[in-house]
């Protein structure tokens, strides 16, 4: 490796690793947020079968899933505009993010709720409780243990996702990349550093699900494998 | 005390209750036999909202419901002065034993934490779990867990419990422990209704023995009456086959 090589690959990570600080980020950690609590809401109203609601669920799930992540972003932040809303970058990104990681974290989540059996939801009815009671005391603590996994797929899925902000100005590391390796001629050394970089946050975030599942594990105790019953009922033993 | 009267149930078209009567007076251990498939699962399970009934009425206490058209208050109402024991236990897997016992009190009856966890190891001690207060449902063996099911549905002090086969998913060793309970609790004045295949247990618990076929109830009366003495030929048939099974296990 030549010395201006090495020299440019010093100077740049900070240049590169700053954006990704104060912007990719920020930008994963606020899209996320706000998209577990569309995938939250998206869920319960197809596990409760709210009509309407259920219908409108999945046809946001089925639009969302089905179209690319990029035309998503171009169409809120180039698009919209046209209809008279305009938005900054940033803020576009995070709404073009959340809404697209919330329809599959959505799925994760119903899945996940429908694998809790059905009889303690019975049962807690009979123990006088309601609706909200039981998926919030009962159901959900079980849903997320059995989501977690899915659901942080999403989330290390974000996070190089993020990259495609730069398309619509978002200054994060991806662009910020882009700029150096169009100052210095040296694209291949460059982007490799920046996919690393990206490498390293999803590392973090790889030891963390472990980390976290160990702890739901013990919170839990659910380590159980489904069994079948007499009268084939599955049961947890 | 409660009663039900002219239950009719169809799922997609097939009738599964025919019209059912069931008269259950305050301490009464009622038990209904019958045939898998004859509707005595369903009866309970309309007795309790977990299934909706095309027709009839409950009478629970004075409190008169139309099990088909109940709205949710009603059906809150009278399920707060009801228990219910499942088949498979259908223990909350995230909560101890304990906490099994006592979610119904604390969320469901706005009862203190405190209270509740008093009344809560009371229902435990009484099903002979003093030591298990703090372990998870797949701690437990299936006994174990079944005689907190049975916690669960006596710690609120209802008017009357509803057993769904509680043995039936039970290993032949663990059966004795749970119907060990259930007779205590029948000797205590318990108002129960049992949905079993227990022969031995229902002529020595029950007061009352309803025997269900093809969604009707075919013959009642007393254990005597109904188990030594059959009237319908039907009964009678069931019996010498379920007897029979009996002796293959012996």
């Amino acid at each position: 490796m030549t010395e201006r090589l090495l020299g440019i690959l010093t100077r740049s990570f900070g240049q590169i690793l700053l954006p990704g600080i104060i912007t990719t980020i920020p930008l994963t950690i606020l899209s996320f947020a706000i998209g577990m609590l569309i995938a939250l809401a998206a869920a319960l109203v197809q596990a409760a079968e709210v009509k309407g609601l259920r219908k409108a669920a999945r046809f946001y799930v089925w639009m969302i899933r089905g179209t690319p992540l990029l035309v998503q972003l171009y169409i809120i932040f180039y698009g919209l505009p046209s209809m008279g809303i305009l938005l900054d970058a940033f803020p576009a990104a995070v709404m073009a993010f959340s809404i697209n990681v919330g329809a599959y974290a959505s799925e994760t989540l119903r899945a996940a709720i429908l694998s809790v059996p059905k009889g303690q939801m019975e049962a807690g009815y009979c123990a006088g409780l309601d609706y909200f009671q039981i998926m919030g005391r009962i159901v959900l603590p079980q849903a997320l243990k059995v989501a977690f996994p899915g659901l942080f797929n999403s989330l290390i899925g974000l996070v190089k996702d993020t990259s495609l902000a730069a398309n619509i100005t978002v200054l994060e590391m991806f662009m910020a990349t882009q700029r150096i390796a169009a100052r210095t001629y040296e694209p291949f050394a460059l982007y490799c550093e920046v996919g690393f970089i990206y490498l390293m946050m999803c590392t973090v975030l790889t030891k963390l699900q472990k980390y976290g599942e160990k702890r739901l594990d013990k919170a839990g105790r659910m380590t159980g494998k489904p069994v079948t019953g007499r009268g084939g009922v599955i049961c947890w033993k | 005390m409660l009663e039900v009267k002219n239950v009719h149930k169809a799922f997609h078209g097939t009738e599964v209750l025919k019209g059912v009567d069931i008269e259950v007076g305050k301490g009464d251990v009622v038990v209904i036999l019958g045939p898998s498939g004859s509707g005595k699962t369903t009866l309970l399970r309309c007795m309790n909202f977990l299934e909706k009934a095309d027709k009839g009425t409950l009478v629970l206490d004075g409190m008169s419901v139309d099990l088909a058209k109940a709205q949710k208050r009603e059906i809150r109402e009278a399920r707060l002065h009801t228990g219910f024991v499942f088949q498979n236990y259908n223990l909350f897997l995230n909560k101890t034993a304990l906490e099994n016992v006592t979610e119904g009190l604390v969320a469901g009856r706005k009862i203190p934490k405190k209270q509740a966890d008093e009344i809560g190891k009371k229902a435990l001690d009484k099903v002979g779990l003093s030591d298990r207060y703090d372990y998870y449902p797949q701690q437990l063996s299936g006994g174990q867990q079944q005689r907190v099911g049975i916690a669960r549905a006596v710690a609120a002090n209802p008017k009357v419990i509803f057993f769904d086969e509680p043995t039936s998913a039970l290993d032949p060793e663990l059966i004795g422990d749970v119907l060990t309970v259930m007779k205590k609790l029948a000797e205590e004045g318990t108002t129960m209704v049992i949905v079993t295949h227990e022969m031995s247990f229902a002529k020595e618990v029950a007061d009352w023995v309803y025997f269900m076929d093809g969604g009707t109830v075919v013959e009642k009366g007393t254990p005597q009456e109904v188990l030594t003495c059959p009237k319908e030929e039907r009964t009678r048939q069931f019996l010498r086959r379920v007897l029979r099974e009996i002796d293959y296990y012996i």
